[in-house]
């Protein structure tokens, strides 16, 4: 059986309109995994329920921003993988491709943690996710009634949210991964690139007959004066 | 992103008058005077109220001024001095830091004037809850303040220790 979609061809994506949203998700973390917003856009698959959906991405994040602190080209000082880093500490990774979503994530010292799903084809989005931070101090946390580390349950964070996010195009996506054990994808989707503050990972999977034993993929580093 | 100046950053957001701001203050802190009558506990609510506001103002302090992250304890004080504290961003104080000990976990803030007067505890606490966020667990005192007769309001802020962040859900669940 094989987990990694090589071999099938994933439908490409629908060309996006002019008009409606491009984010099909967005999450809100704090330093202690509590979701404090979740707000969907268009997701036409839910594969679990809401709480192992939170769990499942902030476990995910947690791995990958270690992973790229670890693999950093450029810091001299890293720790062994594994070991909990300070919030800040370390290069952070800002993005990851697939061939149907893209995922930026935005973590502030504080350890506030942003994270917006896009279409693929999504430019940088750093200014963004800067913006909707902003959009956060001014309606929640100024907010004399909220109190931190609760899920977040602003009526204006929400509408400035879908106002601002009105100006992107609309698409659908969906994930399914396991934390844990690796990256274990649905046949249809493929990690393409993880894009951190230093360098970008390229995945790419060979294609190989299924009785080859030593089929294994191999991540390329690229450094951003190459591309 | 560079991160703004201080001056940038106070013409972007809005600012209270001084004198109000004081007048407010000092109403509070008779109110609690008159609630709680002993001075010890009055503090201890200023503290908490400084807490308080301390653990909401870090995220809009790191959301205007762009900052990503301070490595260690040094550059964090000097943060906070120069653009906490310093006019023109929060509070509009003058503020220096000084006096670092050998192994760089504990320093002095000297203010030359406070608009908070006397009962400066909201202080403290503040930047005890600020930092708190930013994931370093310290311990502020005055050490020298014009009510008892000092020349000049000075805060010891010493680092107790830097909170790595955990993964928070245990492996079985």
């Amino acid at each position: 059986m094989q987990f990694f979609g090589g071999s099938e061809i994933s439908p490409s994506p629908p060309v996006p309109t002019a008009t409606g949203n491009n984010a099909h998700m967005m999450y809100v973390f704090n330093r202690n995994g509590v979701c404090l917003l979740y707000k969907e856009w268009n997701r036409p698959l839910h594969t679990l329920n809401p709480q192992q959906d939170h769990k499942l991405m902030f476990g995910l994040l947690f791995s990958l921003k270690s992973l790229t602190a670890k693999m950093d080209p450029i810091n001299a000082d890293k720790g062994n993988l594994g070991v909990p880093q300070l919030p800040g500490q370390g290069c952070s990774f800002h993005s990851f491709r697939t061939n149907t979503y893209k995922l930026s994530f935005m973590e502030t010292p504080s350890g506030i943690k942003i994270i917006l799903v896009t279409h693929p084809k999504t430019g940088d989005l750093r200014e963004s996710l800067k913006y909707i931070y902003g959009l956060y101090v001014e309606y929640v946390v100024k907010n004399p009634i909220y109190s931190p580390g609760s899920p977040i349950k602003s009526e204006l964070f929400n509408t400035a949210l879908d106002q601002y996010d009105c100006r992107y195009i609309r698409f659908w996506s969906s994930v399914a991964i396991a934390p844990r054990q690796g990256f274990i994808y649905r046949r249809r989707y493929t990690l393409r690139a993880i894009e951190s503050q230093h360098c970008v990972f390229h995945y790419l999977r060979g294609e190989s007959s299924q009785r080859d034993v030593s089929n294994c993929p191999y991540p390329r580093m690229i450094f951003p004066h190459e591309i | 992103m560079a991160p703004r100046s201080g001056d940038a950053i106070f013409s972007s957001i809005d600012r209270v008058n001084a004198e109000l701001f004081t007048l407010t203050y000092g109403a509070i802190v008779r109110q609690l005077l008159t609630d709680l009558e002993e001075v010890e506990e009055v503090n201890k609510q200023l503290d908490q109220m400084g807490y308080n506001i301390g653990i909401r103002l870090i995220d809009e302090f790191l959301a205007k001024s762009g900052v990503s992250r301070c490595v260690d304890f040094k550059e964090t004080a000097d943060m906070i001095a120069k653009v906490l504290l310093f006019p023109p961003m929060f509070l509009g104080v003058t503020a220096s830091v000084s006096s670092w000990d050998a192994d760089g976990t504990c320093c002095s803030i000297v203010l030359e004037d406070s608009p908070l007067l006397y009962y400066c505890n909201v202080l403290s606490g503040f930047i005890r809850g600020a930092l708190e966020m930013v994931s370093m667990k310290t311990e502020v005192t005055w050490t020298r303040d014009v009510l008892r007769g000092d020349d000049a309001y000075e805060l010891q802020v010493k680092l107790l220790k830097q909170v790595a962040e955990e993964y928070p859900y245990k492996d079985d669940e």
